[in-house]
């Protein structure tokens, strides 16, 4: 049988340093995992451009007067911004620089019943 | 003693190289995020609704976009086609990545806005018949 002092743990430094080396390892591939694999979570800026579209939309056509209260009549932080050739219409907040956002093209009804080509963005944070 | 402790220190380069092996993996291996082309539904829709005075022999004609579309390529080398396709192009290069207005009538290409996106190009398409013709609006990343 052989003795105790044979069968003796490792350093303890050696351990503590191993250990924390292996700690260092671990986190800089919880890094890379995080940093390589596709983010599905974050995108709150389509589905609320889905429906603050449709809430401005009749006929298939936008109507800008509707901005301010479609805006109002959300609780969340949302800023819209509807922009053709000639004119540009804003609702809501100023929104943070790391904001989400999302735009879409959109036909724009203009008051001399003609109809124009315009984008409308949607940013919520 | 000594020889425990080498052993926890040759052990833990073991770790160590299989944790950063499998980071390697990871990143090779990994999909390569590419984006889907923009949507061409909602701009096909905008698009061809959008009223648009454009210059014929007999004046100016006040349509939408859509029919214009459909009376230019009826006649692609006119001035009216010309004035047509200028409108047009105005409106799809405002719009993000690239997009190209096909207008097939009488089942044949007749008129054309916009660049030909190429064979590897992954694109998106919509297409809006109006009148004999159909109207079709490609996009994609350039």
């Amino acid at each position: 049988m052989s003795s105790s002092s044979d069968r003796a743990q490792a350093d303890p430094i050696v351990a503590l340093v191993c250990v924390a080396v292996l700690t260092v390892a671990l986190a800089g591939y919880a890094a890379t995992y995080g940093r390589v694999l596709p983010e599905s979570d974050r995108d709150h800026a389509g589905p609320a451009l889905d429906r603050l579209a449709s809430a401005l939309t009749d006929s298939g056509v936008v109507h800008p007067n509707r901005l301010d209260a479609v805006v109002s009549a959300r609780d969340g932080h949302v800023n819209v911004t509807l922009v053709t050739r000639n004119a540009t219409w804003n609702a809501g907040p100023t929104p943070p620089g790391d904001a989400d956002s999302a735009n879409r093209p959109v036909a724009v009804a203009r008051g001399n019943g003609t109809v124009a080509f315009g984008t409308l963005r949607v940013v919520v944070w | 003693m000594v020889a425990r402790g080498i052993s926890t220190a040759a052990d833990t380069v073991l770790a160590v190289s299989l944790v950063a092996a499998a980071a390697t993996a990871l990143v090779v291996l990994a999909p390569v995020a590419t984006p889907t082309p923009p949507d061409a539904g909602p701009a096909l829709d905008a698009l061809s609704v959008t009223t648009v005075a454009a210059s014929s022999s007999t004046g100016p004609v006040r349509a939408s976009l859509g029919t214009h579309l459909a009376a230019a390529a009826t006649s692609p080398g006119g001035s009216y086609a010309r004035a047509v396709r200028a409108a047009v192009s105005a409106r799809l290069e405002s719009l993000p990545g690239r997009a190209e207005i096909l207008v097939l009538h009488d089942a044949e290409r007749a008129f054309t806005v916009g660049p030909t996106p190429t064979a590897r190009a992954d694109v998106s398409a919509a297409s809006l018949p109006v009148g004999n013709a159909t109207v079709v609006l490609r996009r994609w990343w350039a």
